[in-house]
């Protein structure tokens, strides 16, 4: 018995464009293989079809002990320190988080066949399979080609997943059903020449109204509201906003757009940041830092003038016009209520959290709540089936790591209950605080500092139990972590939101959680959190319970978690968690030293170099954003908190941690002491004048060293003013001398023949 | 048959309980080299009901411990399917055998019952596939788990599942499969590995051998199990104070530094020079948890 390969089998099932791009890659792959393809094009090209790395990559491994090289076979990388043979993690982009019963058993097929049985959903509504080797990635590419799903652009420094809010086009409040938009623009934009050249990746998404949470506009780089003005079908456009280390707000573009200009206006949008979006510093190369750099008035004006310029094309109506097939696709049962039919055990409490009705009577949206976004392929085939029987093609993920089924039959609840149940689906409490979300972190993450999933693990097995004491008011609140301050599980949304980070304590490394209170999800994300300070991660549980206990106690009539943040304030808020912050000695305690679902001694010795989107971050690179992040804190103390005091501090710690990030690079145990990091970095950058800029010489320099003589705060606010400034410009001198270092580096390299510049 | 990737499963039996301690004895046999493969990591999946439970990953082989029982999915091979089988059955089998070496976790798993898979869609639909692997396997079954041993199509009663079949043998077929198999294959940290366990029976036993420290000075105050100290940096110059005949038997805090020690002296021409698998943290977890972690 031989097997037909998957090229031969699905031959005439894909489009051809969509077949050559595939065929393309897999040659590209080949061309690699044999050295003859650059690794940076290479990583880039991966990318850009989903393909990324993943943690031990780099062909190293803490185990508990000591950092080891993983005896992989010696072949060309696929990307700078990515061995070839590492496990990678393949994106799968779902336009709006819709997929079909047959799109779901190709993918049940593809996690056992290339993965570890689990498909897993993601923030962005996109499904990762993880522990996948490269020479897989076109077969499984193929496979998902013809049933109508792409990669391509899933990752990269492009257009990411069109997201929307999951109940698109069956919810009470939205003006229309923006499903048809959200594909028309994913339909668009896939592969346009006027989205190749960004500095860094772009994510659109759309709501259906403005009051609620589910299309978390405001977070997103493009943002799109439904309207109906007068008749006419638009959006409210807002642009620039996102999380990571430094969250922005979205900002108004355009107060209508009506549906037939919103196309030419996001490629007039794509262009402008093509054109003028930072390219060499990835860390402010987001549309947030155009946005706000040249203004939100100045960036309209550039967008208009910028349309004038695009040559008509027939696409940016015809893909809106009025007969759009609508996405949702026909109901299979017919509507009706929920009658007296016998009840499953369990039944009851799945129906008060995990059911709510939708805008067409008779018929309810039922959330299929997955631990951790996690289903394994047996369930997934349990579903389709399931999704089959009765919804049809209404399947939906969430940002929340769940999926939806919507248009069931108030009569059909109680067996779709049980047949959900049957397969392990069946799961109560959506959308409670046990409905805990986390990025992967360091289970695969290459940038993952702390156990997000561990620690959300913990949480849920934790609050599921004590589900019954609990009071209504905590039972609604929200939990999200994140595996670094990179904010991919949006923990700058949820009412108590942890990411991760490290301190060294008693010589040793200790995961901790910084914890972040009183963000926003309702009106598409209005508020972010705020980072209140770190706990152990052990602690973490604690701290939960700590503040569930103190809001029960101390909020008044009807208040909100998050006015009741407000109200108990920054410092407030640090007294609750401060109890939890401080770490026994390892003699005393050493599990504070292990993290959660692990059994080695914590480190960092795993992390080499991440890579998020288009190129590798390095150590540096990492490092460096928590300079960037003390910059921002340091405005806000200044121009939200008006406390110029606090914004001095920042900002000699951005200096700081600017300093200790160049530092690392040469001197990897660095203490965090600010005589320890200023004299490692005068001796080393300073007197060398490896800092100096050919211009400016060493004046970003003294800026650190002046200041690190008295680094108390003065209190005043032009002084304050001064000293973010000055940081600010500290921290992009840091930037620039680990580039000339980096440039450096290469060119000593090519001089010498082709060796590296360690031979030479 | 050379399918891509194939898993074999033993079935628990009874309730195995906790998984959570297979955590910790999966990163061991990482640290350690207890398994066979390129083992790579270790994956919780405890919160999925039905799911992988603890997952030991690895680059050519990945060892899953959920409720139904173990499985071992052989993969990144080009292998015809009975290589696979008897590559993936001792896999297995070893693993099995250092769980219990290990003692951290007691459940047991029922070796008479074999379930083989094969994850290969390219090949066809799973029954064809499954009377394929059936004709295929049978005579390494005979030959590994004797000739009453049957071997069975599993009818699929969904035909997304993947083709199945089923091996049932004798109570104690799979301990002499092991040996037929060439036993353990994992590879230690040395080819001269011994356990704690067994440095513990030589102690006790009168034998004479020398028991050789190779960690730094600075480490013996935290915990010793009073052997001659010669740090790993000066083994080589120091050679002349150890006897080329002697038996002796090397141990540092993890393994990793003894493991070059004990290369180092059998390339000098110590043939009876050992050494003590997973250290001085190997002979905590085993012997005596007085010693603290470091």
């Amino acid at each position: 018995m031989t097997a037909t390969s998957w090229q031969e089998r699905l031959d005439g099932q894909m489009t051809a464009e969509w077949a050559q791009e595939i065929d393309d890659f897999e040659a590209q792959i080949e061309l690699r293989k044999q050295g003859k393809l650059d690794e940076k094009a290479f990583a880039e090209t991966r990318l850009r079809r989903g393909v990324y790395g993943q943690r031990y990559d780099n062909g190293q491994r803490f185990d508990g002990y000591a950092t080891r090289e993983l005896a992989f076979e010696d072949k060309p990388t696929k990307g700078v320190d990515t061995v070839w043979d590492a496990p990678g993690m393949q994106r799968i982009k779902l336009p709006y988080g819709g997929f079909s019963p047959e799109q779901l058993e190709v993918m049940a097929d593809l996690a056992e066949e290339y993965s570890d049985e689990i498909l897993h959903v993601t923030t962005r509504q996109d499904i990762q399979l993880h522990f996948i080797h490269i020479e897989d990635t076109p077969d499984l590419m193929r496979r998902l080609a013809a049933v109508g799903v792409t990669t391509r652009e899933a990752c990269g420094n492009s257009i990411r997943n069109v997201t929307a809010c999951p109940l698109a086009g069956v919810c009470h409040t939205e003006s229309f059903d923006v499903s048809p938009y959200a594909k028309a623009l994913m339909l668009f934009l896939l592969g346009h020449p006027d989205v190749q050249d960004f500095g860094r990746k772009f994510k659109p998404a759309f709501s259906g109204c403005e009051t609620e949470a589910c299309g978390l506009v405001q977070l997103h780089d493009a943002g799109y509201i439904a309207k109906v003005v007068d008749g006419r079908k638009g959006f409210k456009v807002v642009v620039g906003g996102g999380l990571g280390t430094v969250p922005h707000q979205a900002e108004v573009l355009s107060e209508f757009t009506p549906v037939e200009e919103f196309l030419i206006e996001i490629q007039a949008v794509a262009r402008v940041f093509a054109r003028l979006g930072e390219k060499k510093n990835r860390n402010r190369a987001r549309m947030k830092f155009l946005v706000a750099k040249v203004g939100i008035e100045e960036f309209r004006r550039l967008v208009e003038e910028e349309k004038k310029t695009i040559p008509p094309d027939p696409r940016h109506t015809a893909l809106v016009e009025e007969d759009l097939p609508v996405t949702a696709g026909p109901a299979v049962r017919d509507p009706a209520e929920l009658n007296g039919a016998p009840r499953p055990e369990g039944f009851d409490a799945w129906l008060s959290s995990n059911v709510a009705t939708q805008r067409q009577d008779g018929y309810h949206v039922v959330t299929v709540h997955l631990p951790l976004g996690d289903l394994t392929s047996d369930q997934a085939r349990g579903l389709a089936d399931i999704a089959r029987r009765y919804v049809g093609d209404n399947v939906r993920t969430t940002v929340d790591q769940n999926l939806v089924l919507r248009f069931v039959s108030g009569a059909d609840l109680p067996a779709l209950y049980a047949a959900l149940d049957e397969v392990g689906l069946g799961r109560p409490a959506a959308n409670t605080i046990s409905d805990v979300t986390a990025c992967p972190g360091t289970d695969t993450c290459k940038l993952g500092i702390a156990s997000s999933r561990g620690l959300a693990g913990e949480l849920i097995t934790k609050l599921t139990r004590e589900k019954p004491q609990r009071d209504d008011a905590v039972d609604g609140l929200s939990i999200k972590v994140s595996g670094c301050f990179n904010s991919c599980a949006q923990h700058h949304i949820a009412d108590i939101g942890f990411y991760g980070n490290s301190r060294g304590v008693d010589g040793r490394r200790v995961p901790h959680f910084q914890v972040v209170l009183g963000g926003q999800k309702a009106e598409n994300a209005a508020a972010y959190g705020k980072a209140v300070g770190a706990v152990p991660s052990k602690n973490a549980p604690k701290v939960v319970d700590a503040l569930t206990e103190a809001y029960v106690a101390g909020r008044e009539d009807g208040e909100s978690f998050q006015a009741w943040t407000q109200r108990l304030g920054k410092r407030g808020m640090r007294e609750l968690i401060e109890p939890f912050m401080d770490v026994p000695d390892f003699a005393v305690d050493n599990s504070f030293y292990v993290d959660f679902s692990d059994a080695r001694q914590y480190s960092l010795g795993d992390l080499g170099v991440g890579e998020c989107a288009g190129e590798v971050v390095s150590l540096f690179g990492i490092e460096v954003m928590k300079a960037e992040a003390e910059v921002f804190d340091a405005q806000v103390a200044l121009d939200d908190d008006d406390d110029p005091a606090a914004a001095e501090r920042h900002a000699y710690l951005a200096m700081l941690a600017a300093a200790r990030a160049l530092v690392r690079t040469e001197y990897i145990d660095v203490t965090e002491e600010p005589d320890d990091i200023v004299g490692e970095w005068k001796t080393r950058f300073y007197d060398t004048e490896k800092f100096f800029d050919r211009f400016a010489k060493g004046k970003f320099g003294r800026y650190l060293l002046d200041l690190h003589e008295d680094p108390t705060p003065t209190g005043d606010k032009a002084t304050a003013a001064r000293r973010i400034e000055e940081a600010q410009l500290f921290v992009e001198a840091a930037h620039s001398c680990e580039a000339r270092m980096n440039a450096a580096a290469t060119t000593v390299g090519v001089a010498a023949g082709g060796r590296t510049s360690e031979d030479a | 048959m050379n399918p891509a990737r194939i898993t074999v499963r033993f079935p628990a039996s009874g309730d195995l309980g906790d998984l959570g301690p297979l955590i910790d004895v999966f990163h061991r046999f990482i640290q350690r080299g207890l398994v066979e493969g390129l083992v790579l990591d270790v994956a919780d999946y405890r919160h999925v009901p039905k799911g992988p439970g603890v997952l030991l990953v690895g680059h050519d082989v990945d060892y899953g411990v959920n409720e139904a029982g173990l499985t071992v999915l052989r993969k990144r091979t080009t292998d015809d399917l009975a290589t696979q089988f008897r590559d993936a059955l001792r896999m297995g089998l070893g693993l099995l055998q250092a769980v219990g070496d290990d003692g951290a976790f007691t459940a047991q798993f029922d070796t008479s019952t074999v379930e083989v898979r094969v994850l290969d869609r390219r090949l066809g639909e799973p029954d064809e596939v499954a009377a394929s692997a059936r004709d295929a396997l049978g005579t390494d079954v005979a030959a590994l788990l004797g000739s009453d041993a049957s071997i069975e199509v599993v009818p699929t009663e969904d035909p997304r599942q993947a083709a199945t079949v089923v091996i049932r043998a004798g109570e104690d077929a799979a301990s002499q499969a092991l040996e037929k198999l060439g036993g353990v294959q994992a590879p230690g940290q040395s080819p001269w590995d011994i356990t704690a366990d067994e440095l513990k029976r030589l102690r006790d036993s009168d034998a004479e051998f020398v028991l050789l420290d190779v960690r730094e000075e600075s480490e013996t105050s935290i915990a010793t199990l009073d052997g001659t100290l010669i740090p790993l940096g000066q083994l080589d110059g120091r050679l002349g104070e150890l006897d080329r005949g002697a038996h002796i038997v090397v141990h540092c805090r993890s393994g990793f530094r003894g493991a070059q020690a004990v290369r180092q002296l059998r390339d000098a021409g110590f043939d009876d020079a050992w050494h003590l698998n997973g250290g001085l943290m190997a002979w905590r977890d085993r012997v005596d948890p007085s010693i603290p972690q470091y």
